[in-house]
């Protein structure tokens, strides 16, 4: 007779296996690069991704060490996303950020850069 | 302190339930099945923690220890209570696929003999077919 199993399990442990599948837009590369130290404020914050964009459904703010909003606003072409910034003091920044691939994946990360010694 | 955030640690349990409590006079048992992984993923270290500029190969990869295990509950047919696999790994994270090769451990004699492998590739359909199978069905665009 053919053994029957409930595999709900099962199906649980197989799809365990190596589940880091990502098919989406992720951040290549950002300036001023992620975790870095500039010397001086940025005039803007440039974030590349791996995957085009969709512009009117990606955006990034910049907000400072006590929660203050810091950019002037963003704009996003191809693969890049830049947001504007004000004049910064010394301090830690949190760039915040959302988008939208062209292949209809949405994904959202953020990262600190810091401004001055 | 920062560098411990790309380490993620997944788990899941079940519960396996034989249709039959006997087969062929030999016993079905009931069993909790759990894992679980700890792994630390490269691409999140450089795009949310610090950008070290390291090489982009070694930005991609996700080093991991999964572990895929079933304790006997009931009906117990005589072997070890638990079984299973302690299965270390590496995951490359590629823009159109991802590839990962693992080691399989038995944790104890009742769960095998010697240490097999196992491999697997994915492949990201809608970047590898943006247009066609990675649009949007009743849209061309989301603009």
């Amino acid at each position: 007779m053919t053994k029957l199993k409930i595999a709900l399990a099962a199906l649980l442990v197989a799809s365990a296996a190596s589940t880091s599948v990502q098919a989406h837009a992720r951040l290549d590369h950002a300036s001023p690069a992620v975790g870095s130290t500039v010397g001086s404020s940025p005039g803007q914050v440039t974030l590349h991704f791996t995957e085009g964009l969709e512009p009117k459904f990606s955006g990034a703010e910049v907000h400072n060490s006590a929660g203050a909003r810091v950019d002037t606003g963003h704009s996003a072409s191809g693969n890049t996303l830049s947001v504007n910034l004000k004049g910064l003091s010394p301090g830690t920044y949190t760039v915040s950020w959302h988008v939208l691939s062209v292949d209809t994946h949405k994904t959202q990360g953020s990262f600190n850069f810091r401004v001055g010694k | 302190m920062k560098y411990l955030k790309p380490i993620a640690i997944t788990g899941q349990v079940g519960y396996s339930v034989p249709t039959e409590s006997v087969t062929e006079g030999t016993l079905n048992p009931r069993s909790l099945v759990w894992g679980g992984s700890i792994q630390y993923s490269m691409p999140y270290l450089k795009s949310a923690v610090e950008d070290k500029g390291l090489p982009d190969f070694v930005n991609r990869l996700i080093p991991l220890v999964e572990w895929s295990l079933q304790t006997q509950t009931d009906n117990f047919d005589g072997g070890a209570r638990t079984t299973g696999t302690i299965n270390p790994g590496l995951i490359y994270v590629g823009d159109k696929f991802q590839l990962s090769g693992e080691a399989i451990i038995p944790v104890n004699r009742d769960s095998g003999d010697g240490v097999g492998g196992m491999g697997q590739l994915h492949l990201y359909l809608d970047d590898i077919f943006p247009n066609t199978y990675g649009q949007p069905l009743f849209a061309s665009s989301v603009h």
